[in-house]
C-alpha cells in the first residue's frame, strides 16, 4: 500500500509537470526587415502627366514604373483616400480606396507604382491617378480609386525618409507643374478676415477655404477638410512660412497642409 | 489528506506563475464549448460567434453561444435519448430547441453552472469521459433527485472513486476530427478492504493534421480522486481539471469560400514567416477541487453534501489595430462584391485567388507596418513632460482574460416517507467572481502601445480625457503582458432550496417538486473610464431576483410494461448578468426593466417496454416570456461597439418526440428516432440601443419578432439505425439521419421599422429584408463497428477496437450554423451588403479507438 501511494505521487507529479509544459507558450518568430527593393523608374511624373488632356481620361497600357515619394498622407484626415506623391520632376495625386493609408504609406515613403492598367484623370484640373472610370453618370464621369486589395500588386513599398525638403516658391511662381508637390511659401499670413478662425467646420464636417496672402498682396487659398483632426483649431495671426501640397480647383490656386506644424506663423504681420 | 491538498495546490498555481511571461492564451472567448467525444459524429465545429471585429467584447459572444453536451456521457436506455445523443448531436441539435442554459448538470449532486450565463460547465472536464458518466438523466419534467429549477434536462454525473468500476484502462484514439491523437489512462481501485478507493485518470490530445486550416485543439487533463468509507459514511475528495486550447474556426461568407474554392475556408489564420499562425486562440484551465460527503442513513435514505472550489482562467486572443487598415482578410471592403466596376471586380477576384496572403491574415505585413510606425506620446504614464517616442503598435494581438473563482455548495436528503413515498429535499449555494481584463499578448515587433480608447477619439474636441481607459493612469505606456482596456469583476451569488416528492397510489404516481431561490449580482469596476467617469468605477447597485419553480407530474401505469404520463411546470427564472449589463466593459449600465423570465411547460408521453420492443412517444408544449438578451457588435460607421439591450423575448416551442427500439432477432435490432417541433418567438421585443463610446441612449426600438423561427438548431431530426450485436464481441451500427427545419440566426435590428422604412414590405426587397433564410436539409450516413477480445473468461483483461465513420457519403455542403451579420446597411437597405456568415463542417470523417482494460 505504501509502495503504491509513492508510485501514485510520482505519477501525479509527472502529470503536473506535463500539464505545465503544455500551458507554457513558445514565442513567435518575428520576420526580418523587408529587403530594400530595387526601384528603377522608366517614366517620370512629368512625362506621365503629359499624357493627360484636361477633362479626359487616359488608360496607361505600357508596363511603366514610376518611382515617387509620398509627401502627403491621411494621418490627420485632411487628405482622404488619397496620397500626394512626387518625384524630382513633378507630383500627382494617387486615389486609393482605403482609410488609414498612413500606416502603410506614411509621408517620406518611397514607392514604385506599376502603371499598367491605371487611369489618368483630373478633378477640377488637379491631375490624379486611379484604377478606372465610373461613367454611371455619362455627363459627369469620375476617376475610380484603386481598390485596397490591389494596393500591394500595384504599389511596391520602399524605405521611409524623414525631412523631405519642400520647394521654396512664391505665390506668383506657382503653376500646374507643381501640382501635388510639397512646396513652401515664405512671408505669408492669413488675411485679417480669416485670422483666428477655425480651419474648417468640424461640427458639420465641411471644408472651408481660408485665404493666405503674401506681403505683396498675392493670395492663395488654404483649404482644409472638416474631418481634419485640426479642423477645429484656430488659424494663427502671425506671418511666416507655410508648407503644404499645391493643389488647384479650376483656376484657383490652393494649398493643403498635412498637419498644424506645416504652419510656422510666428513673426509679426506685414506692415 | 494533507499531502493531496498540497499536491493540488502546487499543481494549480505554478501554471499561472511560471508561464505568465509569455502566455499566449489561457481562456476562451466563447461562453461554451463543444465537447468532443469519442463516439459522437464530429464535424469540426465549436460554437462560434459572428465576428464583426476581432476585438469583440464579451457581450457579443452570446448571440450564438450554445451548450452542446457530450453525448457519450449519457448512459441512457431510452430509445429517443440514445438516438438524439449519438446521432443528433452532430449538428448543434438541441432537444426541444432549448438552449444550453436550460440544460443542467450536477456533479455528485452539485449544480455546476457558470453563473454569468447559466451554462453547464461541461468543458471543465473535457476529455475525462471515462470517469464522468451521467448516471441520472432526467429528460423532460420528471422529478430529479438533485435539482429542480430547470425545464430542460438535468444530468447528474457521478465521479466518486468508489462508484467507478475497479479497472485499469488505456485508451487511444486516432482521428481526422478535432484531434489526431488522443490518449487516456484511467485507474480505478474500486473499494478496497480498508474502505479506501481511488481513481486516477490522465490524458490528452493533439492535432497534427488540422481538419480545418489553421485550427488546432491540444489539451491535457487529469483527475485524482480518493474515497474513504467508514460505516455509513462516505467521504470523497476529488481534484480534476482540463487545460485546453482552441485555435478557432470562423464563420465565413459564401463569397470568401467561392473565391478560395474551399468550403472550410478559415480567415482566422495566416502565414508569418511561412509558418501558419491563428489570431484567435482560446484557452481554458478551470480546475475543480470537490469534497463530497454521503451519509447513508438506511438502505433507502441518504444525505449527500458536496462542496467545490473552482479557480482558474479562460482567455482568448484576437487582433487589435489602431490607426491602421482592418487586418482581417474577409473584411467586406476587400472583397470583389465591394467593387462596382466589373473590371475592378475581376481584378480583385484574381488578386485574391493568386495570393494566399491576401486571403489569409498577412502577419508579415502587420509587422512591416509596425516597423515604420513612429509616434510620440506626451505626458506619458501621466507624468508631465515625460515624452516617449518609438514604434507604437498599429497592430497587436490582445488577450481577453477572465479569471474565475467559484464556490459551490449543496446538500440534499433523499429518503422515504412511510413505505412508499419518495421524498427529496435540498439546498444549494453558489458564489462566483469573474474578473475580466485584457492584456497585450504580442506587440508584433512594435515597442509599445498606449492605454487609449481609440473609439473615443471622436469625443476628443469636447472631452480631452475621453480616450483614457484609465483616468487614474493616463497615457500609460504598455508593454507585452501589461493589462489594458477594461478591468472589472462581476460577482454572483445564488441560493436555492427545493423539495420533491413522488407519491404512488395504486397504478398512479403523483409527483410534486418546488423550489425557491434568491440570486444577485453586481459589477465592480476597477478603472475609471474617460468616457464614463461617473459609472465605470466601483461597485454597482446589486441586481436581485427571487426565483421559484413548481412542477407537477402524473404517471399512470397501464400495465407493468406500459405507462402514460403528464407533467406541467412553471418557472420564474432570473436573468443572467450577461443579459442585464449592457456594456460591462465600459460602465455599469443595466437594462431598463430587469425582470424574471416566466416559463410554462408541459409534456405528455407514452412508454412501452417489453423484451423486444421499446417505445417512447412524447408531445411537448412550452411558452416563455420576458427573457432578456444583450447583443453587441462593432459598427465602423459609428466607430464603436453598438449594444442592443433586448427585453420582452418570448418563445413558444411545441412538437413531438418519438423513439423506438425493436429487436428483430438475437443479433439485429433497429432504432428509430424522430422529432419535429415548431419553435418560434411569440412576441414583439423591445430594444434599447447604446454605443460603447457614448452614454446616450441612441434609440429605443420595437423588434417585430413575432412568429420568427428559433434559430440554429434543426427543429426536425430523424434517424434510423440498424444495429448488429454478436456475443458481446462484435457490434456494428449503420445509421441514416435527416435534419431539417433549421433557420439561420436572424438579425433583430433588421426587423425594426427603422431598418425597413421606407422600403415597401410587399416588394421583393421588402420580403428579402424580412424573411429568414431556411437552411437546406442535411442527410448523413454514419457507421460504427467494434470488436472486443477477451483472452480468457477468468481474467478481466479485455482489448477492444472500434471504428466510426461519420458522413460516410462525404457530404461536403453541410452548414452547421449560419448568422446574418448584426451590422445592417441603414443607408441603402441592402441586405446583401453585409451578407450572412456560415459555419461549414467537415466531409467524411473517422475515428479509430483502441481500448485495453484489466
Amino acid at each position: 500500500m505504501m509502495q503504491q501511494s509513492i508510485f501514485q505521487k510520482k505519477i501525479m507529479w509527472g502529470l503536473l509537470i506535463v500539464c505545465q509544459f503544455y500551458s507554457c507558450e513558445k514565442l513567435y518568430d518575428a520576420p526580418p526587415n523587408e529587403l530594400d527593393m530595387a526601384f528603377s523608374a522608366d517614366i517620370t511624373i512629368r512625362d506621365l502627366k503629359a499624357k493627360h488632356v484636361m477633362g479626359k481620361f487616359e488608360q496607361i497600357n505600357d508596363p511603366k514604373t514610376v518611382v515617387a515619394m509620398v509627401v502627403a498622407d491621411d494621418a490627420s484626415d485632411n487628405f482622404y483616400k488619397s496620397l500626394a506623391i512626387q518625384d524630382s520632376t513633378g507630383g500627382i495625386t494617387l486615389r486609393m480606396d482605403g482609410i488609414k493609408l498612413a500606416a502603410n504609406y506614411p509621408i517620406g515613403r518611397k514607392i514604385a507604382i506599376n502603371l499598367k492598367g491605371l487611369w489618368l484623370g483630373d478633378y477640377g484640373k488637379l491631375i490624379q491617378l486611379g484604377a478606372g472610370v465610373d461613367d454611371s453618370d455619362p455627363a459627369n464621369p469620375t476617376l475610380l480609386s484603386i481598390p485596397q486589395t490591389l494596393f500591394d500588386q500595384i504599389i511596391k513599398k520602399g524605405e521611409v525618409i524623414t525631412n523631405i525638403p519642400a520647394i521654396k516658391l512664391s505665390i506668383s511662381q506657382l503653376n500646374n507643374n507643381y501640382q501635388s508637390m510639397l512646396i513652401q511659401l515664405d512671408s505669408v499670413e492669413f488675411v485679417p478676415l480669416d485670422s483666428a478662425k477655425t480651419f474648417a467646420d468640424y461640427t458639420n464636417k465641411l471644408s472651408v477655404n481660408r485665404t493666405l496672402k503674401a506681403c505683396n498682396n498675392n493670395t492663395i487659398v488654404l483649404r482644409t477638410s472638416g474631418y481634419a483632426s485640426f479642423a477645429n483649431a484656430k488659424t494663427p495671426v502671425g506671418n511666416g512660412v507655410v508648407t503644404g501640397i499645391y493643389s488647384v480647383f479650376g483656376s484657383t490656386k490652393q494649398l493643403v497642409i498635412r498637419e498644424l506644424s506645416d504652419l510656422q506663423l510666428n513673426r509679426s504681420r506685414c506692415k | 489528506m494533507k499531502p493531496i491538498f498540497l499536491v493540488v495546490i502546487i499543481s494549480v498555481f505554478p501554471v499561472y506563475v511560471f508561464c505568465q511571461k509569455h502566455k499566449k492564451t489561457k481562456m476562451i472567448l466563447d461562453k461554451t464549448y463543444r465537447i468532443d467525444s469519442a463516439l459522437q459524429p464530429y464535424f469540426g465545429i465549436q460554437p462560434e460567434t459572428i465576428h464583426e471585429i476581432a476585438m469583440i467584447d464579451e457581450n457579443a459572444l452570446k448571440e450564438n453561444a450554445e451548450n452542446i453536451i457530450s453525448s457519450d456521457l449519457h448512459a441512457t436506455k431510452d430509445p429517443f435519448q440514445s438516438a438524439s445523443a449519438f446521432q443528433f448531436s452532430a449538428l448543434h441539435f438541441r432537444n426541444r430547441g432549448l438552449s444550453g442554459n436550460y440544460v443542467g448538470v450536477t456533479v455528485n449532486g452539485l449544480p455546476m453552472q457558470d453563473l454569468t450565463n447559466g451554462m453547464g460547465l461541461w468543458s471543465q472536464w473535457q476529455g475525462l469521459n471515462t470517469v464522468f458518466r451521467v448516471d441520472e438523466n432526467d429528460h423532460g419534467y420528471l422529478t430529479n433527485s438533485y435539482a429542480v429549477a430547470l425545464v430542460g434536462s438535468t444530468n447528474n454525473v457521478e465521479i466518486r472513486p468508489s462508484k467507478q468500476k475497479a479497472q485499469t484502462n488505456f485508451d487511444y484514439g486516432f482521428s481526422n476530427r478535432m484531434y489526431t491523437h488522443r490518449f487516456q489512462f484511467t485507474k480505478n481501485s474500486g473499494v478496497l478492504k480498508n474502505g479506501w478507493a481511488y481513481s486516477i485518470s490522465a490524458g490528452g490530445q493533439t492535432t497534427t493534421t488540422a481538419p480545418i486550416p489553421g485550427t488546432f485543439y491540444p489539451s491535457v487533463n487529469c483527475f485524482i480522486g480518493i474515497d474513504k468509507k467508514w460505516g455509513r459514511q462516505l467521504i470523497s475528495l476529488i481534484f480534476f481539471g482540463t487545460s485546453f486550447q482552441h485555435a478557432r474556426q470562423a464563420y465565413t461568407l459564401k463569397e470568401s469560400s467561392t473565391i478560395s474554392n474551399e468550403l472550410l475556408y478559415n480567415p482566422n489564420w495566416g502565414y508569418q514567416h511561412q509558418q501558419p499562425r491563428n489570431a484567435n486562440v482560446s484557452a481554458q484551465f478551470l480546475p475543480v477541487l470537490l469534497l463530497t460527503h454521503e451519509w447513508r442513513i438506511s438502505n433507502q435514505t441518504y444525505w449527500q453534501t458536496s462542496l467545490a472550489i473552482t479557480s482558474g482562467g479562460k482567455n482568448a486572443t484576437g487582433l487589435n489595430w489602431y490607426h491602421a487598415p482592418d487586418p482581417r482578410p474577409d473584411y467586406y471592403r476587400y472583397l470583389p462584391s465591394f467593387q462596382t466596376d466589373p473590371d475592378l471586380k475581376n481584378e480583385v477576384t484574381t488578386a485574391l485567388q493568386n495570393d494566399i496572403n491576401q486571403r489569409q491574415i498577412n502577419w508579415d505585413k502587420l509587422y512591416a507596418v509596425n516597423r515604420i510606425s513612429n509616434e510620440t506620446i506626451y505626458n506619458a504614464n501621466g507624468v508631465v513632460r515625460n515624452t516617449v517616442s518609438g514604434k507604437m503598435a498599429r497592430y497587436m494581438v490582445e488577450n481577453k482574460k477572465t479569471d474565475v473563482k467559484r464556490f459551490n455548495f449543496s446538500s440534499s436528503y433523499h429518503g422515504l416517507v412511510g413505505q412508499t413515498i419518495l421524498f427529496d429535499m435540498g439546498g444549494m449555494f453558489s458564489m462566483q467572481q469573474s474578473h475580466y481584463f485584457k492584456t497585450i499578448n504580442d506587440l508584433l515587433g512594435a515597442d509599445f502601445f498606449v492605454n487609449w480608447n481609440q473609439f473615443a477619439e471622436n469625443e476628443l474636441p469636447v472631452n480631452e480625457n475621453a480616450i483614457q481607459f484609465d483616468l487614474k493612469n493616463p497615457n500609460r505606456i504598455l508593454k507585452k503582458g501589461d493589462a489594458f482596456g477594461y478591468d472589472y469583476s462581476l460577482f454572483h451569488a445564488r441560493s436555492e432550496a427545493w423539495m420533491s416528492t413522488v407519491i404512488p397510489f395504486h397504478q398512479f404516481q403523483f409527483s410534486i417538486a418546488s423550489s425557491i431561490g434568491f440570486s444577485q449580482f453586481w459589477r465592480i469596476g476597477n478603472l475609471k473610464n474617460g468616457l464614463f467617469p461617473d459609472n465605470s468605477y466601483g461597485k454597482s447597485t446589486s441586481n436581485q431576483f427571487v426565483q421559484s419553480g413548481l412542477k407537477l407530474g402524473l404517471n399512470y401505469a397501464i400495465s407493468g410494461k406500459q405507462r402514460v404520463y403528464l407533467n406541467a411546470a412553471y418557472l420564474s427564472r432570473p436573468p443572467t448578468s450577461d443579459n442585464v449589463f449592457i456594456s460591462p466593459s465600459t460602465r455599469d449600465a443595466v437594462q431598463e426593466n430587469c425582470m424574471n423570465e416566466q416559463v410554462y411547460a408541459s409534456d405528455m408521453g407514452y412508454l412501452l417496454q417489453t423484451q423486444r420492443l421499446k417505445v417512447h412517444a412524447t408531445i411537448y408544449y412550452q411558452v416563455s416570456k420576458n427573457a432578456m438578451d444583450v447583443l453587441s457588435f462593432y459598427h465602423d460607421g459609428y466607430n464603436s461597439f453598438v449594444n442592443y439591450a433586448i427585453s420582452g423575448i418570448g418563445q413558444t416551442h411545441y412538437g413531438y418526440e418519438f423513439g423506438m427500439e425493436a429487436k428483430l432477432n438475437n443479433q439485429m435490432s433497429v432504432l428509430l428516432a424522430a422529432t419535429n417541433g415548431h419553435h418560434f418567438y411569440n412576441s414583439r421585443q423591445f430594444a434599447l440601443v447604446t454605443a460603447d463610446n457614448n452614454a446616450a441612449v441612441m434609440e429605443k426600438v420595437l423588434i417585430y419578432a413575432k412568429n420568427y423561427p428559433a434559430i440554429n438548431s434543426p427543429q426536425a431530426a430523424y434517424s434510423f439505425s440498424l444495429n448488429y450485436r454478436n456475443n458481446l464481441q462484435w457490434f456494428g451500427s449503420l445509421s441514416a439521419c435527416l435534419f431539417d427545419r433549421q433557420w439561420m440566426g436572424w438579425n433583430p435590428i433588421r426587423r425594426t421599422a427603422e431598418a425597413i422604412y421606407p422600403v415597401d414590405q410587399s416588394t421583393e426587397k421588402g420580403q428579402q429584408l424580412l424573411s429568414v433564410e431556411r437552411m437546406p436539409a442535411i442527410h448523413l450516413v454514419n457507421i460504427f463497428l467494434s470488436h472486443s477480445f477477451r483472452w480468457s473468461k477468468k481474467t478481466p483483461q479485455q482489448f477492444s477496437c472500434s471504428i466510426s465513420v461519420n458522413n460516410l457519403l462525404n457530404n461536403q455542403e453541410i452548414n452547421i450554423a449560419a448568422n446574418e451579420q448584426l451590422r445592417f446597411d441603414f443607408d441603402n437597405k441592402d441586405p446583401n451588403k453585409f451578407p450572412p456568415k456560415y459555419l461549414h463542417s467537415m466531409g467524411r470523417n473517422f475515428l479509430v479507438s483502441l481500448h485495453y482494460s484489466f
